[in-house]
């Protein structure tokens, strides 16, 4: 893309900044002339993208996110609700350097435009990306101002120096932890007495928040604005969320800093915790100092949407490593979905990770299906426990703690049911989206696929189910 | 027109995914978990319930 092109959808980012994103449409306005959604805002270049092609990027009134081609992008920022399709064809051919006629613009407004919602009303519902393994039923816990007031005093923390001296002392504090000796008798203490218990879990709970934080003030560190931070459920389990949408407007050093924000902040909450337990001598200090290892591991994996993932995706450049999945694996002129071309470092990455996921998410799946029957049973066992309580016992507090260990017992199990079948169901249906030829046969096409997908999940599900049953028979 | 169809169609419009960092709250299973605790108990505690615990988090 040339110099002037991008000089030109940066002047007029810049005007539309200076009025509040891009206007309503006036009133005089034409019904001809097409107009963007209310507060549509164009951001500029994607910065650190793994294509080969710059695209640019634009924000709806709802908060989502839009990756445009530089002419959809310039044609977005000429639009007003004043200018005819052939006013802004004129523009567009000026600024782009080639002939783009009255009817082009029509058709990218039309079929572009807008079904991605970034022109036209902003009523009704707008088009949502379809995501695999993506968090659902978010609701807010913090509002955005509250994470923003909250993170900000928290960015000299990102200092390079104070990073350097950070990581040190925690891997001092760790090595220490795990060399003394001293964190099974911080579990014992922990199992045996539930005051310690809920000591341990509550400085759990601090750490998540912490972590959260980390993630929203090494977003504002790199200049994004972080939004809220809530909970939602991640396939069938509950998961605490920072939204980081605003780091898309930042580089790639910036993203992969807010993203690995929050195991950052894992590791001072280990060091802060340290001095109280060189105080106080307890155990239990030593196993949640302990524990922050295992939360970065987990967190680290890269093959569902955790740190780990986003942090992969931010150095891929490619906001969506699954879309990219099945890709990863063709043969010939590699390219994503709908021809996206990376570079060729951008390429090995997602090839790379889109190898490790393949053989780990299936290998784990399997694990935890083995893993079922046994679970079956200890529940079930635990269920008719407590119903024994139940017709031995009287008295409020008995009944209602046997009532809630089976409600308990039966939602775990529940959870994890469905979380298995949701996962294999999704992993089948990227699998054979991404790989098959393009679809063919009508509605009898599509039934045979179906069909073809649900025997794939139930032979995938039942399997190893039935000979992990018979073992444990 | 001045640009042919095919040209036009190929202008990419992409609907990003929201920038959640995810944290799992505990009281649930997640697969890591439980590949993790199934592999400690296969690998010599032969307690099952070890497996169960980890992965409930109680």
């Amino acid at each position: 893309m040339d110099i002037a092109l991008a000089s030109a959808i940066r002047n007029c980012t810049r005007v539309e900044g200076r009025n509040s994103g891009l206007a309503a449409v006036p009133p005089s306005a034409s019904p001809d002339c097409a107009a963007p959604a209310c507060a549509v805002e164009l951001i500029g270049s994607y910065q650190g993208s793994g294509r080969t092609d710059e695209t640019y990027l634009a924000r709806r009134d709802d908060g989502q996110w839009v990756e445009l081609s530089p002419l959809l992008s310039l044609t977005l920022s000429y639009l007003d609700g004043v200018r005819t399709s052939a006013q802004v064809a004129d523009q567009v051919t000026a600024a782009w350097g080639r002939p783009v006629a009255g009817e082009d613009i029509d058709y990218l407004i039309d079929k572009k435009l807008v079904p991605a919602g970034l022109v036209g009303t902003t009523s009704g519902k707008h088009q949502r990306p379809d995501l695999v393994l993506a968090l659902r039923c978010k609701k807010v816990l913090l509002p955005a101002r509250l994470v923003s007031a909250i993170s900000r005093p928290l960015r000299f923390l990102f200092w390079g120096p104070i990073v350097v001296l950070v990581t040190g002392l925690f891997l001092g504090v760790e090595t220490y932890a795990f060399a003394s000796g001293r964190l099974l008798a911080g579990v014992h203490r922990a199992v045996d007495r539930p005051s310690s218990l809920l000591l341990v879990v509550g400085l759990m709970l601090c750490s998540i928040f912490v972590h959260e934080m980390g993630h929203a003030s090494g977003c504002r560190y790199g200049g994004a604005t972080p939004g809220a931070l809530g909970v939602g459920i991640y396939v069938s389990t509950p998961a605490f969320f920072t939204d980081l949408s605003d780091g898309y407007r930042l580089g790639r050093s910036g993203r992969v800093r807010g993203d690995l924000g929050g195991v950052y902040f894992n590791a001072v909450y280990a060091v802060a915790l340290f001095p109280f337990y060189l105080i106080t001598g307890s155990t239990l200090l030593l196993l949640v100092i302990a524990a922050m290892v295992l939360e970065i591991i987990e967190q680290m994996m890269p093959f569902v949407r955790s740190d780990g993932y986003w942090a992969i995706s931010d150095l891929a450049g490619v906001p969506d490593l699954f879309s990219y999945f099945g890709s990863a694996f063709r043969r010939g002129q590699w390219s994503g979905p709908r021809g996206a071309r990376l570079t060729k470092s951008s390429r090995r990455l997602v090839k790379s990770w889109g190898l490790v996921t393949m053989i780990v998410l299936p290998i784990e799946m399997v694990v935890a299906l083995l893993a079922l029957p046994a679970l079956v049973m200890a529940s079930w066992h635990a269920v008719l426990g407590h119903l024994r309580v139940l017709s031995h016992q009287e008295g409020m507090a008995t009944v209602a703690t046997a009532v809630l260990g089976i409600a308990f017992t039966c939602v775990v199990m529940f959870a994890m049911a469905y979380g298995v079948v949701y996962i294999t169901w999704r992993l089948v249906r990227l699998a054979t989206n991404n790989t098959s030829a393009p679809h063919h046969g009508g509605s009898r096409g599509r039934r045979i696929r179906r069909l073809a997908r649900a025997s794939l999940v139930i032979g995938a599900i039942s399997i190893p189910v039935a000979w992990s049953a018979a073992q444990v028979h | 027109m001045s640009m042919s169809p095919a040209e036009l169609d190929a202008q990419d419009v992409r609907l990003l995914p929201e920038r959640a960092t995810l944290h799992r709250g505990g009281g649930g299973i997640s697969i890591h978990q439980t590949a993790i605790a199934t592999v400690v108990d296969l690998g010599g505690s032969g307690d099952t319930n070890v497996a169960v615990a980890a992965i409930v988090n109680l």
